[in-house]
């Protein structure tokens, strides 16, 4: 049936699985939006375009399909930019479409006209292209989707003409099913295996990459110790008795990594922000497996180099080890105590987060997927917060930027309704997109949203003070938090102890809105 | 010892820069250690967007570029939309970030903020972008992003400093900051111009942005030529109830008629874009017979063709013009044509648009000599299509040009510290408020005496009711606005909630006006949407 390319779209995507759309409509890409509702999508409207990247980008890493935005023209993509900046340095699936102008050469000062919209998206996404034609619409979100499916995946942005989004066209040809592709031939793991044969304290660091295998398993199969990644968290599941931790940027990691007699990395880039320092400090041979060849090639000195999806990797691992004796070097107590010794030290560095984050972690059911923002308190509970699940918690890592919490928790609870969904922020990073509260009232998701507040850019002050600079520019006022939560709709709440925070926590879950639950250092 | 980061400060305050929006972080700490005591006005928005709308606004009030700091990767990203808002309105800004450590950049390695290449993503929306690689490198950076502020077309620009250079000691250079001499501007040209406007029997001036404070020379040469003065969007004010004034859309046809009626056409400062010229996308613009073209940017020039077209600044070439033409002759109708123009294009603009252009009226006689600011709303639009502002450089929003919603708030924070003792409006819709929301508690940080009208018609309206022109059964239109007095109460702002009717309107904001800090009005409005 023709339709114009706009609703073509949203019916090619939906046929490749995607079952909701976040995004603002403007008069340039509305086109876009005559296809949505009829092709069976759900449209989450944001209240900025940053929201419906940061929407997409946590609906993708919740269920591990593209999350897909749709914009305007200019400040629409401008908008959006920082989402897919972070999307890409985390490695989330994105496909953004806006619409664009048709003509930029003959024609200046058009409304919402920029330099170069395709280039500026295109300096942030894996990659930008424009579709003149259905043809290369439809060929462009294919290449988008099998990207998503076999590479290392990354935001894509397409932008359409406004002329060609009106124009009526066929509908895109039927997705090819993944089951016709030929996939790789189980990797070779035998030097893998050589290495481990000989090992007696081998050492996994698992990333961010690594699917949800069941790596307890493989790890208690071969006695292997592990340290994981940021995202990697919760990958051994809780209390691996080997398992020391998202700790790889304590100092003292360097030496357990320096004692391990063979290191395997897992889909882990082993950038600036998992180790802050910029040598892992292993003394073993050390094995890469990644898909990106990029990451194969880093500084990191690999001596065995696998380029495979880690599922295959840990699949063909686990068949090739069934034999194996388990390695005897690593002592449980040993690790529980550096364990204990690290988390002293956290708390030390930022001090009293530990015991709140245990209080809230205790108030949470364990499959609690948890969005957490740029304040000194996630950076405490991803030490000392342990993850029964994996890709139960997602921060905006590599990027780094503020306002991700929220609007990536809304997007994170869209994908899994009546599963639990909580969302940490600062006080001064929850400001940058506050406003999408009121679409998580309008769809009435049950987000309890732990608001830390200390009064300040905490994170900030305590950088100036250690440089040596009279802190300044690092308070701003605060409203009126919970007022401003019940002028949305939603619901709040001050706890004044600890045991009120977790009876404010279970009722959020149960509630027909967002809770803001607004803690602060006085808590305790 | 002074680092290249305070050096960097101590560079602004000679170049005159009092104030600075910005949001530290880990990545500029450098830029923070010489700031608090070099006098220059810090303000922290809630987001990089407020940042650098507020530079924006800040920028057009003062004339002075408006400066931002913000942090490497996300935080230039989050000031890229404001970016390309002034670099469509030729507001000068300058844009300092940070960057990652210099032997990083480019290699991907996973570094926190990182980007792959920050500069040129920059470059997609800057004039300039430069990097600060050493103590050499500071004074020649610093003047090139300044230099289009001095001359030229202005423009945003940005200025980037690794992580691990701008804590490195500062070591002066003999350079001196080199500013460009401004060259004057060519008079066989300016001949020229005056020859045909002499000679001419209905000539008509059309003035944009770029000649907006420049308001005495305007007013005497439009009164020496008894020549109309239509003015585009940018340049409302200019003409405050002037005989001459047409303060109306050069996209209407009366204000067409007027000028495809005229026989010497004296273009100043406009870029005759289409959202004043052509905001129906017609696909043409009023025909001009012997179009005279006075702006600052030579590639501008080359867009359209002009019978004359002089590279300068338009108050100084109208001064030039002014003074060779000697004195008047005879009168040429000119009031007579304007109120021709202003009378059809009243009445083309239609009832409702009529009426909120009555609303304006009254917000302007309640606050006289005001700045308003708006956002891509209604009312805008009507004050757009038609509206006389009593202040010159005083009615400005971002509904034109790149056309990012959102910019009222922030740009109306911007205009209030820059123009301390004036009176500012800020005009948004409920939907174009919610985008940049937060930026209400920067006003309060630094109570600022703006009132915030917020035209609430529950939607997005222009939207909804584009799609349903179309046929798109509309969605995605109705971001379902918070309870706006629950916010200004958040926030501990006075909060009034009114009818759109001119005289509920002109009550509201005379009480709102007695207070000392922000305060927020509600119109509670229709949506034309709803009711189809
Ligand atoms: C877009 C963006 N701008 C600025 C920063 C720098 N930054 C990192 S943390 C922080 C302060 C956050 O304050 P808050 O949310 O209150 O958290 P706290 O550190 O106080 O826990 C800032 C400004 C950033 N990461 N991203
Ligand atoms: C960044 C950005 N996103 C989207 C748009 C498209 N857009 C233009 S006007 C508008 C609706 C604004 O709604 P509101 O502020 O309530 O004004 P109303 O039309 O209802 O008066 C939208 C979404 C835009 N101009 N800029
Ligand atoms: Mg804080
Ligand atoms: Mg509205």
């Amino acid at each position: 049936m023709k339709r114009p390319l706009g609703a073509q779209i949203s019916h090619m995507l939906k046929d490749r699985g995607v079952d909701v759309i976040f995004g603002i409509p403007g008069v340039h890409n509305q086109e876009m939006y005559r296809g949505i509702e009829e092709a069976g999508i759900q449209h989450v409207l944001a209240r900025h375009e940053q929201g419906a990247g940061f929407m997409a980008d946590g609906y993708a890493r919740a269920t591990g399909k593209p999350g897909v935005a749709y914009v305007i023209t200019g400040p629409g993509l401008c908008n959006i930019m920082t989402p897919i900046g972070q999307a890409y340095s985390d490695s989330v699936p994105m496909l953004v479409v806006s619409s664009c102008l048709d003509e930029t050469q003959a024609l200046r000062g058009q409304l919402h006209q920029m330099k170069d919209q395709c280039l500026a998206a295109g300096t942030v996404a894996d990659w930008s292209a424009r579709a003149n034609s259905a043809e290369a619409a439809y060929a462009l979100v294919e290449r988008a989707f099998e990207e998503f499916e076999l590479l290392r995946p990354r935001p894509k942005h397409i932008q359409v003409t406004i002329a060609q989004l009106q124009a009526e066209a066929d509908p895109a040809p039927f997705p090819n099913q993944p089951a016709l592709r030929t996939k790789a031939l189980p990797p070779d793991v035998s030097s893998v295996v050589s290495m481990l044969n000989l090992a007696r304290r081998p050492l996994f660091i698992l990333g961010g990459g690594c699917k949800s295998n069941d790596w307890r398993q493989i790890l208690t199969q071969l006695g292997a110790a592990c340290f994981t990644t940021y995202a990697g968290r919760g990958l051994p599941g809780a209390n691996y008795p080997l398992d020391f931790g998202a700790s790889l940027p304590r100092p003292g990691s360097a030496e357990v990594i320096a004692s391990a007699d063979l290191v395997i990395a897992v889909g882990a880039e082993l950038g600036e922000v998992d180790l802050w320092r910029s040598d892992l400090g292993h003394s073993a041979t050390l094995i890469r497996v990644d898909l990106d060849p990029e990451v194969l090639s880093d500084h990191h000195r690999a001596a065995i180099k696998l380029q495979t999806d880690s599922e295959s990797f840990a699949r063909a691992l686990w068949q090739a080890t069934e034999n194996l004796k388990p390695a005897t070097g690593w002592l449980s107590d040993e690790i529980s105590e550096t364990r204990a010794r690290w988390r002293a030290e956290v708390d030390a560095e930022r001090p009293g987060i530990a015991a709140v984050a245990d209080a809230l972690r205790a108030a949470m059911p364990a499959d609690t997927m948890i969005y957490s923002d740029m304040t000194q308190f996630a950076y405490v509970a991803k030490e000392v917060w342990d993850m029964a699940y994996p890709h139960h918690w997602h921060h905006p890592t590599g990027f780094g930027t503020l306002g991700y919490g929220l609007p990536a928790g809304i997007g994170g609870a869209v994908a899994r309704r009546g599963k639990p969904t909580a969302v940490i922020a600062g006080d001064y990073g929850f400001h940058y997109t506050m406003q999408e509260l009121g679409v998580a009232v309008e769809l009435g998701l049950s987000l309890p949203i732990i608001l830390w507040d200390n009064g300040k850019l905490k994170e900030i002050e305590d950088s100036m003070v250690r440089s040596q600079i009279a802190p300044n520019a690092v308070v701003a006022h605060n409203p009126d938090f919970c007022k401003l939560a019940e002028a949305f709709g939603a619901r709040a709440s001050a706890p004044s102890s600890l045991a009120e925070m977790q009876s404010a926590v279970r009722a959020a879950f149960d509630a027909p809105v967002p809770t803001l639950i607004h803690v602060t250092p006085d808590i305790l | 010892m002074t680092s290249i980061g305070e050096a960097l400060v101590s560079q602004l305050v000679a170049r005159d820069v009092d104030t600075v929006f910005g949001i530290p972080g880990v990545h500029t700490v450098e830029l923070y250690r010489g700031l608090a005591s070099s006098g220059i006005r810090h303000v922290t928005p809630r987001h990089e967007q407020g940042a650098g709308f507020m530079a924006d606004g800040y920028a057009r009030v003062s004339g002075k570029p408006g400066v931002a700091f913000v942090i490497t990767g996300p935080g230039l990203t989050n000031t890229l939309t404001a970016m390309g808002q002034a670099r469509a309105d030729s507001v000068p800004m300058l844009v300092v970030s940070g960057v990652n450590t210099l032997s990083s950049l480019g290699k991907g390695l996973g570094h926190l903020h990182e980007l792959p290449d920050q500069r040129a993503m920059a470059r997609t929306v800057a004039l300039w972008s430069e990097r600060v690689e050493g103590s050499d490198d500071l004074l020649p950076a610093m003047d090139r992003a300044f230099r289009p502020f001095q001359s030229g077309r202005p423009g945003p620009t940005h200025i980037e400093i690794p992580l691990d250079i701008a804590g490195d000691q500062y070591v002066e250079t003999t350079v001196t900051p080199g500013y460009l001499t401004e060259k004057p501007e060519d008079m066989a040209l300016i001949d020229k111009a005056v020859s045909r406007l002499a000679a001419a029997k209905t000539p008509v001036l059309l003035v944009g942005g770029g000649a907006c404070r420049e308001s005495a020379a305007i007013r005497f040469l439009a009164e020496r030529l008894d020549a109309p003065v239509v003015q585009t969007v940018n340049a409302r004010g200019l003409m405050y109830g002037h005989p001459l004034s047409v303060p109306a859309s050069p996209s209407l046809q009366a204000v067409r008629d007027l000028i495809e009626g005229s026989d010497a056409v004296l273009a100043l400062g406009t870029e005759l874009g289409q959202t004043d010229f052509d905001m129906y996308a017609t696909g043409n613009m009023a025909s001009m017979s012997s179009l005279i073209r006075v702006d600052l940017c030579p590639d501008q020039m080359r867009r359209h063709e002009a019978e004359v077209a002089i590279v300068g600044d338009a108050g100084v070439v109208a001064a030039a013009i002014l003074e060779a033409l000697g004195p008047a002759t005879a009168s040429l109708n000119g009031a007579r044509r304007a109120e021709a123009a202003r009378r059809g294009a009243f009445e083309e603009i239609g009832a409702d648009m009529r009426a909120l252009h009555d609303i304006l009226v009254a917000m302007r006689r309640a606050v006289p000599d005001a700045i308003m600011v708006g956002d891509s709303t209604y009312p805008i639009y009507a004050g757009n299509l038609y509206y006389d502002h009593d202040r010159p450089g005083g009615w400005f929003n971002a509904s034109t040009g790149f056309g990012a919603l959102g910019y009222g708030i922030p740009a109306a924070i911007g205009a209030a510290l820059a123009a301390p003792n004036a009176s500012v409006l800020c005009i948004s819709g409920d939907g174009g408020a919610q985008f940049s929301l937060p930026e209400l508690m920067t006003a309060v940080d630094e109570n600022l005496p703006i009132t915030f009208v917020i035209w609430n018609n529950h939607g997005y309206q222009e939207i909804a009711t584009s799609m349903q022109a179309v046929g798109v059964t509309v969605l995605g239109c109705e971001p379902t606005p918070p309870d706006f007095e629950g916010v200004a109460r958040s926030c501990g702002m006075p909060f009034w909630r009114i009818g759109p009717d001119a005289a509920e309107v002109a009550q509201a904001l005379t009480a709102a006006q007695s207070h000392e800090g922000p305060r927020l009005v509600e119109i509670r409005a229709p949506n034309q949407s709803h009711s189809s």
